[in-house]
């Protein structure tokens, strides 16, 4: 059997803030995005703020409205990434199988030392009472070397999905096993649907129409009925109320290669000025083909994207319930010339598709 | 609104500094012809202008919070952000 951690760091903007900036510390923080704070929407909400009901991903008046003292602090990518920097480093040295699976949260796979994935699957022989004193080391090692406010949640168990709903049933400053299939079942039993990774609010809705309201009426559901409802999905969800997950840890060494670089900027106020949008184009463009200088990559299709406040039917929408930036209408648009990282050749063609949106959006 | 909170300055300082375990650390700085002692380093980040390398030093002291930047280049120290009172 695998033994797979899974490490989650909790509110983690948030508390490398409070880590920085000791004030900050025991009170309601809501990250942001920096000098774009009216429209953007909170990077993290900090464990303090969350008790209020903030939550990460929520439009800053919605979280000010739920918590009026919430301190607004503007993000810092430096910061954040050197801390990822420091903890990664700390983990490569228990276990090389790392997959970074995002800015501050992974999963490593503990055992053999040898590379083959089938290998690592065989050769496991530490029992659970062993991960759990490397998971306590682990967390110590953080306090101790990146701060002492870091905390992060620890899930273990014997495939990444389990992992990580381990991680995800004590938080803050959890550390949960899952040992095996048995001690599975009895958890998807006591949760919801979408607290597995993997299934989201859209397709609990679904199930739910379904008649599946848990995991136990999941697992009575055929396999073929789910790859009817839900073609391909359906072996996940199949899989995933099982608590089966064959997957592989993808460490970053082996990751697979960039297949696009973008990049997205909001601003603070509603414009049809065309030179001001031109000059967030040109920005735009200009940061995409360095990032694709630095990796030393070319692209030859260029995909303009932008949102307007109107609601198609001309109305402001005023809730935003839907998603993060549920509000806006967006217009998007795909074009294909030759293979380039040069700033400028990627500014005309974005701006060819935007002028084409643009006219389009203004005239119907 | 954080940015209320903090005052936001860019502003050259003299340092004491001290090597410990082969790393620089500030120890003492001078600002408004006051001597503050750093009491606790929270946190130290770096940061790229062109081939630029700044470190940034989230210390403590007296309750008050304050940012200093080292830059490699000019091996000059400035007070970035400050929190007091």
């Amino acid at each position: 059997m695998r033994s797979i951690m899974h490490i989650d760091f909790n509110s983690y903007f948030a508390t490398v803030e409070q880590q920085a900036n000791p004030r900050l510390r025991g009170k309601p923080v809501g990250v942001t995005g920096g000098d774009r704070m009216k429209r953007t929407v909170l990077g993290t909400a900090s464990v303090e703020a969350k008790k209020f009901g903030v939550k990460t991903g929520m439009q800053i008046w919605e979280a000010k409205k739920l918590c009026p003292d919430i301190i607004l602090v503007p993000g810092d990518s430096d910061k954040y990434l050197e801390c990822t920097k420091r903890f990664l480093g700390i983990l490569k040295g228990y276990s090389p199988y790392l997959e970074v699976f995002s800015i501050d949260e992974v999963f490593l796979e503990l055992g053999s030392s040898d590379k083959s994935q089938e290998s690592r699957t065989k050769t496991l022989t530490l029992d659970s009472s062993d991960y759990v004193t490397i998971a306590k080391a682990i967390k110590s090692r953080i306090r101790s070397e990146i701060g002492e406010w870091i905390t992060c949640s620890i899930g273990i168990s014997y495939n990444k999905l389990m992992a990580k709903l381990a991680g995800s049933l004590q938080k803050p400053d959890g550390l949960v096993v899952i040992a095996n299939p048995e001690e599975t079942v009895k958890i998807l039993d006591e949760i919801a649907l979408d607290e597995i990774c993997g299934i989201g609010g859209r397709i609990k809705v679904r199930l739910n129409k379904m008649g599946i309201f848990h995991f136990k009426q999941l697992r009575q559901v055929p396999l073929e009925i789910l790859t009817f409802q839900f073609k391909s999905y359906g072996n996940f969800l199949y899989n995933a109320a099982r608590g089966i997950d064959e997957s592989p840890i993808i460490p970053f060494y082996e990751k697979e290669e960039i297949q696009s670089v973008g990049h997205r900027h909001t601003i603070d106020h509603d414009t049809d000025d065309l030179r001001e949008i031109k000059q967030i184009l040109l920005k735009l463009t200009e940061l995409i083909a360095r990032r694709a200088r630095a990796k030393k990559l070319v692209g030859k299709t260029v995909n303009c994207w932008f949102r307007y406040g109107l609601h198609p039917r001309g109305e402001y929408q005023v809730t935003s319930s839907v998603h993060p930036g549920g509000v806006f209408t967006g217009n998007g648009m795909q074009i294909t010339i030759q293979y380039t990282n040069d700033g400028l050749e990627i500014f005309q063609a974005a701006w060819r598709s935007f002028q084409s949106m643009w006219n389009g959006v203004k005239s119907g | 609104m954080y940015k209320e909170r903090m005052l936001e300055i860019l502003e050259p300082i003299n340092v004491w500094v001290f090597f410990k375990g082969g790393t620089l650390q500030p120890h003492t700085f001078f600002w408004k012809q006051r001597q503050i002692k750093v009491e606790k380093i929270n946190l130290v980040h770096t940061t790229k202008n062109g081939q630029s390398l700044t470190y940034h030093f989230s210390v403590s002291s007296g309750g008050n919070f304050y940012r200093l930047a080292f830059d490699t280049d000019s091996l000059k120290w400035f007070l970035e952000g400050v929190e007091e009172g």
